[in-house]
């Protein structure tokens, strides 16, 4: 216990936990868009595709300046996210098909172009490798502020434009024929995924980062009765997971930080779809042991 | 077909339409205008193009060519004028929101970006649904309706719209006979305050009952006019093909 209360007074832990704690409440809050649009794996697909652009922005600047490599994977998923839109929409081919395709493409380049430059004098300290994984012991204040500034980016255009990301989301038909652009919401969804994204790699890592939009929205889903409740929450469960992910992280050295967190998220999306009242596993059981009781019951009067 | 009718009595013309999806148009050389404060059935068998013709009318499909003028204005109209009732909602049953948030995005058109709804959406948003009989469902989670009352609260989210054009493609699906009647009812009060329904129906029973006026379509129009001059037995026949009234036990 004291070993807690004095990891909590650490700079260093003060440091990861806040990065990650935020970027937990941004993957949750477009994390509900995502998984209520059934599109949850495009941010898979995204964050595959971050690996390529964070390993040729370090070959073409030979730096090891996170900003600049977080931007390089800033373009390879846009460029990633517009080649599925474009892809989807102008072709036969289907979403879950064109992602894989893409994924695995982007991924193999993002592998073997690292492999190439771990050959690189500067790579090892430029620690390419923490984007695969992510190791969020490796933020430094600098990377917080990259994360709490683009995810106040993104918090902002949601709370704008929510009415409009809502009936989007929600039929997009409808919005259609209200006269909102499809491809203008398509394109704002897409910058406000790519981004929350990006904040996440260098903590949580281009494989395991789609877990964090996924798994707070499905745990908020078995509570919530609306769309603001359903962000709110997920918010919270992700700024939980990335807090209590790094809390263990850092109790344990040489866990990578990433992995946990996700486990963290796991377990809270894991007690929600057992435990929570109405849409629960367990009380929908309950339910049907009381509704079967309760007619047994009135057969036995009639009888 | 009419062309004579003066600028003022037309809500939508559509000029030449042909629409593919793919190589083969399922809609062919379409020229028809709907005149403004008359309701008109659209009518033809499955897979006729109906609602490929409405989807194209809101600029939903791009047309291989021709153009849809409402009230003699090329492009789109301002989109707060057109209620859109598609006809299936392809939308996710599971989605977290109540009954009175769906009528609500009735409203979003008349907002524009970023502008909230506020108490005077909130109150046609409540007139709407207590109009299609739905008013005790308000706070219900819209995964806790049935099939009829679905379609009930997306017709009164199209009513909360307060369009001046309504297109409608099968509203009356699933609906149980009496709020059919309630909402032909509501439907002539829209017509008489001088706005414009266009409204895909399948029930040749009712047509002549609920609509001034009538289209036939089958890949092309087949006659368009009054209910009285056009609702007979040969344009009924060449539209679904032979006998097809004697089929449906009409004759
Ligand atoms: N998205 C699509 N892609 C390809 N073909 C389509 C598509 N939608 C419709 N079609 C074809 O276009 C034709 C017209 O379809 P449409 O939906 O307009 O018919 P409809 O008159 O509304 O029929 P129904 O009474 O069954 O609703 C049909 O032959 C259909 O197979
Ligand atoms: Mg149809």
């Amino acid at each position: 216990m004291k070993g807690i209360i004095e990891l909590f007074s650490d700079y260093t832990f003060q440091i990861v936990a806040l990065g990650t704690g935020l970027l937990g409440v941004v993957s949750g809050v477009l994390g509900t868009f995502t998984v209520l649009r059934r599109q949850s794996l495009l941010g898979d697909g995204i964050s595959h595709a971050a690996l390529p652009g964070v390993v040729i922005a370090f070959l073409l600047t030979g730096t090891k300046n996170t900003e600049v490599l977080l931007f390089g994977a800033l373009i390879a998923g846009l460029i990633v996210s517009f080649l599925i839109t474009l892809v989807t929409r102008y072709t036969r081919v289907k979403f879950n098909t064109a992602l894989a395709v893409f994924l695995s493409v982007f991924f193999g380049l993002g592998l073997a172009l690292l492999s190439y430059a771990q050959r690189h004098p500067n790579a090892n300290q430029a620690g390419l490798s923490r984007f695969i994984y992510g190791q969020a012991s490796t933020f430094l204040a600098r990377d917080v502020w990259i994360v709490a500034i683009a995810g106040l980016f993104v918090l902002i255009l949601v709370f704008l434009f929510w009415k409009e990301l809502k009936v989007f989301t929600f039929d997009p038909t409808f919005a259609q024929s209200l006269g909102y652009s499809r491809t203008r919401l398509d394109m704002i969804m897409n910058l406000l995924l790519v981004v929350s994204i990006v904040i996440g790699l260098q903590a949580v890592g281009v494989i395991l980062m789609s877990a964090m939009f996924i798994a707070p929205s499905v745990a908020a889903r078995q509570w919530s009765k609306s769309l603001g409740g359903m962000v709110l929450l997920s918010a919270v469960f992700g700024a939980m997971s990335g807090v209590l992910g790094t809390l263990v992280s850092s109790a344990y050295a040489n866990l990578p930080t990433g992995p946990v967190i996700v486990v963290c998220a796991s377990i809270i999306a894991g007690i929600s779809l057992l435990f929570a009242p109405g849409r629960g596993l367990v009380h929908s059981f309950y339910r049907r042991y009381k509704a079967r009781k309760e007619m047994k019951g009135k057969q036995a009067l009639n009888a | 077909m009419n062309h004579n009718a003066k600028k003022s009595e037309v809500a939508i013309e559509v000029f030449d339409l042909t629409v593919a999806y793919d190589i083969k148009p399922v809609l062919w050389d379409v020229d028809i205008l709907f005149r403004r404060a008359k309701s008109t059935a659209i009518v033809g068998p499955n897979g006729a193009g109906k609602s490929t013709l409405i989807k194209a009318m809101l600029g939903m499909i791009r047309p291989l060519t021709g153009a849809v003028h409402f009230y003699s204005k090329s492009g789109l109209l301002q989109r707060n004028q057109i209620a859109y009732v598609p006809q299936s909602a392809s939308i996710d049953w599971d989605f977290p929101i109540t009954v009175l948030d769906v009528v609500l995005m009735g409203r979003y058109g008349h907002l524009g970006w970023i502008k909230r709804p506020g108490k005077h959406d909130r109150e046609l948003a409540t007139d709407a649904l207590e109009k299609v009989g739905m008013q005790d469902y308000k706070t219900r989670q819209i995964s806790e309706l049935s099939g009829g009352q679905q379609q009930r609260v997306f017709l009164a989210r199209a009513f909360a719209q307060e369009a001046t054009v309504y297109l409608m493609d099968e509203p009356f699906k699933g609906v149980d006979a009496s709020t059919e009647a309630a909402i032909v009812d509501l439907l002539k009060e829209i017509i008489s305050s001088g706005n414009t329904i266009v409204l895909v129906h399948h029930d040749l029973n009712t047509v002549a009952d609920y609509f001034d006026e009538l289209c036939l379509i089958n890949k092309r129009i087949i006659a368009h006019g009054p209910i009285e001059k056009v609702f007979n037995e040969e344009n009924i026949n060449r539209t679904y093909g032979r006998n097809s009234l004697a089929k449906a036990g009409l004759a």
